[in-house]
């Protein structure tokens, strides 16, 4: 069953589990995990909060499966779950950070730089620094950091991202050519680096 | 603005999607003879790369906690809270908490709205007020006179003294002579007093 479940469509697998199929929904996870976990750390920056977040989004879709109907992708259903729940996260952040007025010196503060993980060694071997570019991509303001990683990272249509962050065309591409120059401004002295 | 500035600032999206970009001939064909934009180009293609390499996992125990946490009919979550495929409403403490704007921005239109409301209820009064009607007095009826009268034929009003009563009296007389002339008038009756004087006019 699950090489079967490996050649269908999100969608598909989708409906399937909308049926009470349980491999379905292990499928689902199997496909969605790391994308979705690789948005939202970059998002929030925490591995540990990242990794609730991501189990949040997946007990929303076993929870919620039948609110789903096929006229949106199934990717940009499942993003705009976890992008909701990085919003709020941030809001809150945002809430506890205006009222948290201690000083705090810069070893307290929050990781700027996520865990890279086993998964990053193996890229270690790229011209680029992976270390460098998520540190610019942190750096990045939040609304033009989630407009960038689903683009570039996630490599999902402006119309996708319209749907999972909920701000206009223009502004999606505002953002992404915005949150590009600013990255390339950052690792402009890589960028020469790198040129032969 | 230069070949290369105008590269520059249209690069990533020429990378995107090369033969759809409109300008795509123009810039390849800069490309093919200028050196430090081809640089520019290699080092944003290694950029997109590495963006695209960029892999982040979550614990390989994560599949387990996932079905443990499903299993579990009585777990409380800290995201609970929020709604479901909704944007997320700025929570607010309990209770009506206003701070200076946003009194500012209540108290101006509602302060207008209640002068607003005041001024309509005083024109409106004021109008009801002016407009409010005598009833009118029928042919003839004169309530000066009409008390004059009741009080002169009574000798009720013993503050007038009698030379009053007399001019009273004569104003009646006055009156009543005034409305038979004026109804003689409109029905065409001539006057028995009116002295007649033939019209003279001169040749």
């Amino acid at each position: 069953m699950p090489s079967e479940l490996s050649r269908l469509s999100d969608e598909e697998v989708m409906a399937l589990f909308q049926a009470e199929e349980q491999a379905a929904f292990d499928e689902l996870v199997r496909r969605y995990k790391d994308r979705l976990f690789l948005f939202i750390v970059q998002m929030v920056k925490d591995r540990a909060l990242a990794q609730d977040m991501l189990q949040e989004t997946f007990i929303r879709l076993w929870r919620h499966k039948l609110k789903y109907r096929q006229i949106a992708r199934f990717s940009t259903w499942i993003f705009t779950i976890a992008g909701n729940l990085v919003r709020s996260e941030m809001r809150r952040q945002a809430r506890e950070m205006r009222v948290d007025l201690t000083p705090r010196d810069s070893d307290d503060r929050p990781m700027e730089l996520p865990d890279p993980g086993p998964a990053v060694d193996a890229l270690v071997h790229r011209n680029m620094r992976v270390e460098e570019v998520h540190a610019a991509i942190a750096r990045l303001p939040e609304e033009f950091r989630e407009a960038l990683v689903l683009r570039e990272i996630e490599e999902l249509s402006y119309e996708e991202i319209v749907e999972i962050t909920g701000v206009p065309l223009g502004t999606v591409k505002s953002r992404i050519n915005r949150a590009r120059a600013r990255l390339v401004q950052m690792l402009q002295k890589q960028i020469k680096d790198e040129r032969p | 603005m230069t070949d290369c500035q105008r590269l520059e600032s249209e690069l990533w999206a020429w990378l995107e999607n090369p033969a759809a970009h409109p300008s795509h001939l123009q810039f390849e064909r800069h490309l093919t003879r200028c050196a430090p934009c081809q640089a520019s180009v290699d080092g944003l293609r290694q950029l997109r790369q590495a963006l695209k390499g960029l892999a982040e996992a979550p614990d390989p125990s994560f599949t387990q906690n996932l079905a443990v946490a499903l299993a579990d009919p009585h777990r409380q979550s800290r995201f609970a809270a929020d709604p479901f495929l909704e944007d997320v409403p700025e929570q607010k403490p309990a209770g009506l908490v206003v701070d200076r704007r946003q009194r500012a921005f209540w108290v101006r239109p509602l302060s207008l709205v209640a002068a607003g409301a005041v001024a309509a209820v005083c024109i409106g009064l004021l109008g009801r007020w002016g407009t409010q009607e005598t009833p009118p007095l029928s042919q003839g009826q004169s309530p000066v006179l009409d008390n004059a009268r009741t009080q002169l034929a009574d000798g009720t009003d013993p503050s007038l003294t009698d030379s009053a009563k007399t001019e009273g009296k004569e104003g009646i007389l006055a009156e009543r002579q005034w409305q038979e002339d004026s109804s003689r008038a409109q029905s065409g009756q001539p006057d028995s007093r009116e002295r007649l004087t033939p019209v003279t006019t001169r040749p």
